[in-house]
């Protein structure tokens, strides 16, 4: 009987695990760019339809016109797909070139925006740089400019960062600490705290992906929670909002207005939601309903149904990243694969706070729902990070990225370590090496051929044959 | 597969990111989930509190009407004004002057109320009537709300206000009829809940609303124009005799319907502060005097203790009970039959014919009258007179009771114990107040005694008796006079009390008529005070009433009618 019921259970369980395997197995495979394009424009369709629902009435108060939210943030997505779609020619190798000119723009805009004659402050903190017709955040520019360069200073401290190498310290800690503490510091004088442990979160995954060592992830990670609550703790706004989020019921009217009336209109919603444009918590009750707390006004009016399918849609989408990203790591496109993996990540932090601040489940932070929530740097940066996962996606299929990679680690006089050139790289490189070589015709190794992902079956086979 | 080589990067590193950020995406699902289902009943009504407001929507009070379905009381539209404190803070200059100038309130006085309120939305005025270019202006202005709401009015003014009472702020009957019948004649509210956006504002959202249940409207036996006339009699002899007040009922005996019940008024209707002033026919119980008389002389007459022409020798003008004396104002020089004791109003006689009673007949008398009870038992504040068991009395009380001195009564009682002489059969009816009120009759004399009475009194108003100016040029009227000094205290003043109630035509009477003349200066006997003004009411209401006259006018030779009425007008 007893043991009857322990085959029971173990076959149960065994089901279950298969089941999840199968259903955790459409994450594995990259999709193809259509499939990919085509979740992005079910994303951004109902950021514009919840967009113009959340500021319908505080835009068109005092005569104001309705649509002025939607219509802009139509446009940045306009901006954004072509910056897309423009991406898709620029190698990514060309991005990593770019890389230090980029730190460099970004690194003046952070500094351009403390300059009161220059930055726009609003609600006590400076985050934008006015160009007369429109704003420009770069706080979003840095975000990105670190997922690029943090994939570029991984794939080049790889073997460094894994190691237990001496030199450890004057490699990898020196520089990383320069950059992090530089972002940090201009961001925290914003103030724009949220954007800080963005730049933070994909330094600490981008190193534990490369091979960060467990002690040290764990380190990390202290030193950022420490970090994280001495802030708090210095600053009276953000102890005020920490005590709102543990017992937002105290001060309903007081510290935690937002909260409340964001935790009302998921309790409004219920499981379908009161249908779309009927939200009451729009009409002048939740601030920031098109920003920050658009997930709010999601679930009022489309209920869980709604929040379940925004949550699969972002992760289909962070999922996608990664699965790009590991797709490129097989074919050792190191610099390819980390930078699809940090935009990942920012996307999931970004969703994950942005969600659980709305649900009351994390301390009141203003962090924005990629994709969704309105706001023109956020929407073009979040794009442009997905024009890079797309074109490495591409690059993945054809081997120009994989040519370039060399190429550049070679010009840099660095040593080549790629196992799965083809023959006619090998060629090019032998050509560098030594000019007056004449090409020789290089055997192929079977190997390689079987690691390749572009191939067909078929043609593995061909090879496989071959060798024999 | 061995040979295959292994990334530069290892795969179990992305494989635990993607884990960790699935187990993110699934725990917020569950978050979302509990929000959605369980947290949800309490976070709706966190909401509700702040988004619904529940509007009453008034039920409209019923009308009163009078027995010819004339008006007597209505609403009448009027608007309570609310205002949105910050917003109408924020307004400009100008039109914040021109909202304090339609309210009717300094400028000053209004910014200083919305600066001290803590409310965020207060009401401005209540009850406001508002001509329609105010309407439209005032609902132009921003932050403010205009809101429909009902307020009475008393189209008939000061002659009914007594009677009918009034209401107060929520329109709730607080004196007289209105707050008799206030079950009868108001509704049940309705409620309406509504939306409304975080600046205070009503968002249109249908949601389920209760419709109001309106009030009935109550249709009273009072008459509006005999209601008139005694009420502008009472105000003549008012400043005739410069009295405190005047008081009168009408009443019609064969039904019991209240015609009018009318008394002056010492403060205006419109200006009702604190108390309401009372209604003295109903409210206050006087002395009757002689008027009471009629009442022992006929319960002799029905117990055989006398006849109707035995002579009572009152020549002496007093006679003594138990060392105690009591005498006549005006003594007779010759002994009265019992017709002459009414008639010549002697309490020497009355006396006499009292003491032959026992208490427990004259007090079963006035209990059979309707003097231990409240009149009309639906009307407020009544005076259910002031008549002491019998089991107390002594001698000589018994004896001033017998002439009316030592109890109290009100005008409404005494008026309708004589509709008992006013009718064939003697009974005494209940008193209807609305035409739904049944018709229930009470045995007080036989209708012998009625007969003999009403013969007795006829010839008290005739010109031999005390009432000679109660007399009407078409009709034939009974009735007798009344003259009581008032006690206050225990001790008896210079004030009194005149009083006279008779009915009209005598012999077929259709109306009794009470007037109560209180602390007359100068003239205060009733035959004086009161009888005219009987007079004055009979011989307009019944030609009103469509009544033949019964007295024919007899011409002179060579007269003709409409001279006849030109020297008589």
């Amino acid at each position: 009987m007893l043991r009857k019921t322990a085959k029971a259970i173990d076959i149960f369980v065994y089901n279950i695990f298969v089941q999840f395997t199968r259903v955790y197995g459409i994450f594995d495979r990259p999709w193809q760019t259509k499939n990919l394009l085509f979740l992005l424009l079910c994303l951004s369709g109902s950021s514009i339809v919840f967009i113009y629902s959340a500021s319908l009435s505080t835009s068109s108060e005092n005569g104001g016109w309705g649509a002025a939210y939607m219509v802009k943030q139509l446009i940045y997505f306009f901006i954004g797909f072509v910056l897309l779609s423009a991406l898709q020619k620029v190698p990514l190798e060309r991005v990593r070139q770019l890389n230090l000119f980029f730190m460099v723009v970004t690194l003046l805009c952070l500094i351009a925006v403390l300059i009161p004659g220059i930055g726009r402050t609003v609600n006590g903190a400076s985050r934008w740089i006015g160009f007369g017709l429109f704003n420009v955040q770069p706080s979003e520019m840095a975000k990105l400019s670190m997922a690029i360069f943090m994939a570029d200073f991984c794939t080049r401290k790889r073997e460094t960062i894994r190691s237990t190498n001496p030199l450890y310290m004057r490699s990898v800690l020196i520089p990383l600490v320069v950059v992090l503490s530089s972002y940090g510091a201009l961001l925290l004088l914003e103030p724009d705290f949220g954007s800080t442990s963005v730049v933070f979160i994909i330094t600490l995954g981008l190193m534990a992906v490369a091979g960060l060592r467990k002690r040290l992830i764990m380190v990390m990670a202290l030193v950022a929670a420490t970090g994280a609550s001495v802030l708090i703790v210095t600053s009276p706004y953000r102890v005020q909002r920490f005590l709102g989020f543990m017992d937002p019921w105290a001060d309903p009217y007081g510290k935690s207005y937002q909260l409340t009336h964001s935790l009302m209109a998921y309790g409004r919603g219920e499981l379908f939601g009161t249908g779309l444009g009927t939200s009451l918590e729009a009409q002048f009750y939740l601030p920031e309903a098109h920003t920050d707390f658009i997930s709010s006004i999601i679930a009022e009016e489309t209920g869980f149904l709604g929040i379940i399918l925004l949550l699969m849609g972002l992760l289909f989408l962070v999922m996608q990243c990664f699965a790009i990203g590991r797709a490129a790591i097989k074919q050792d496109k190191l610099f390819a694969g980390l930078l699809c993996m940090g935009i990942g990540i920012w996307f999931a932090f970004q969703t994950v706070v942005n969600l659980g601040v709305a649900m009351g489940s994390l301390p009141t932070k203003g962090i924005t729902l990629p994709l969704i929530s309105y706001g023109g740097s956020g929407i073009i940066s979040n794009l442009v990070a997905l024009g890079m996962v797309l074109r490495a996606n591409w690059e993945n299929t054809h081997q120009t990225g994989s040519t370039a990679n060399v190429l550049m680690d070679l010009r840099r006089g660095k040593k080549v370590t790629y196992s799965d050139w083809d023959a006619e790289l090998e060629n090019k490189i032998k050509i560098l090496k030594d000019p007056q070589q004449k090409t020789k015709k290089t055997v192929e190794e079977p190997q390689n051929y079987l690691n390749r992902t572009d191939l067909v079956a078929a043609d593995k086979r061909k090879f496989i044959k071959k060798a024999k | 597969m061995s040979q295959i080589s292994s990334p530069a990067i290892s795969l179990a590193r992305v494989r635990i990111a993607e884990l960790c950020v699935l187990a993110l995406f699934g725990s917020l699902a569950f978050r979302g989930f509990y929000l959605a289902t369980d947290g949800s009943e309490f976070l709706q009504n966190q909401a509700n509190a702040r988004m619904e407001r529940t509007l009453t929507l008034p039920a409209e009070r019923g009308r009163i009407l009078d027995r010819n379905s004339e008006i007597l009381a209505a609403n009448e539209p009027a608007y309570d004004i609310w205002g949105t404190v910050s917003t109408i803070q924020g307004l400009k200059p100008k039109t914040k002057k021109a909202l304090s100038d339609i309210l009717g309130v300094p400028e000053v006085l209004f910014d200083e109320r919305l600066k001290s309120t803590s409310k965020k939305y207060i009401p401005l005025a209540r009850a406001m009537k508002l001509d329609s270019v105010n309407l439209l202006a005032l609902s132009a202005i921003k932050g403010v709300d205009v809101r429909f709401s009902g307020q009475r009015s008393y189209p008939q003014g000061a002659s009914l206000a007594p009677y009918l009472g009034t209401v107060n702020g929520n329109m709730q009957g607080v004196e007289g009829i209105e707050r008799a019948f206030e079950g009868y004649l108001m509704g049940v509210n309705g409620q309406r809940t509504v939306l409304r956006d975080a600046k205070g504002r009503i968002i249109d959202q249908p949601l389920p609303t209760v419709e109001p249940v309106h009030g009935k409207d109550l249709h009273l036996t009072l008459d509006n124009f005999i209601q008139h006339e005694a009420y502008s009699v009472a105000q003549e002899a008012k400043a005739e005799h410069r009295a405190k007040s005047v008081s009168v009922v009408v009443l019609d005996p064969n039904t019991g319907d209240v015609l009018a019940l009318a008394s002056t008024l010492t403060q205006d209707p419109k200006e009702f502060k604190g108390t309401f002033p009372v209604n003295p026919a109903i409210n206050q119980a006087f002395e009757p005097g002689s008027t009471f008389k009629p009442f022992t002389l006929a319960t002799a007459l029905d117990l055989k203790r006398t006849r109707i022409d035995e002579i009572f020798n009152v020549t002496s003008g007093s006679i003594t009970i138990t060392g105690k004396t009591v005498g006549d104002s005006h003594p007779s020089l010759v002994p009265l039959t019992l017709e002459g004791v009414l008639q010549k109003s002697s309490n020497v006689g009355t006396v006499m014919v009292g003491m032959r009673l026992s208490p427990l007949e004259l007090y079963n008398t006035y209990e059979k009258a309707g003097f231990l009870e409240k009149p009309a038992p639906h009307l407020p504040s009544q005076s259910n007179g002031l008549v002491r068991n019998y089991k107390n009395w002594r001698p000589i009380e018994q004896a001033t009771m017998a002439y009316g001195h030592g109890v109290g009564v009100s005008a409404l009682q005494l008026a309708r114990a004589y509709c008992a002489f006013a009718r064939e059969d003697g009974q005494v009816p209940n008193l209807r107040i609305t035409q739904d009120d049944p018709l229930n009759l009470r045995p007080l004399f036989s209708p012998d005694t009625v007969a003999k009475l009403r013969k007795m009194l006829q010839m008290a108003a005739s010109s031999e008796g005390t009432a000679k100016a109660a007399q009407t040029d078409h009709y034939t009227v009974a009735g007798k006079t009344g003259t009581a000094r008032k006690n206050q205290g225990g001790a008896y003043m210079q004030k009194y009390l005149s009083s006279f109630v008779g009915f009209a035509p005598a012999n077929n009477p259709r109306v009794v008529v009470a007037v109560m003349v209180d602390e007359p200066t100068g003239a205060y006997y009733g035959g004086i005070v009161a009888a005219p003004s009987f007079s004055k009411i009979v011989s307009r209401v019944l030609p009103y009433l469509e009544v033949k006259p019964d007295i024919v006018a007899e011409l002179s030779e060579g007269e003709t009618v409409q001279n006849y009425a030109k020297k008589n007008r």
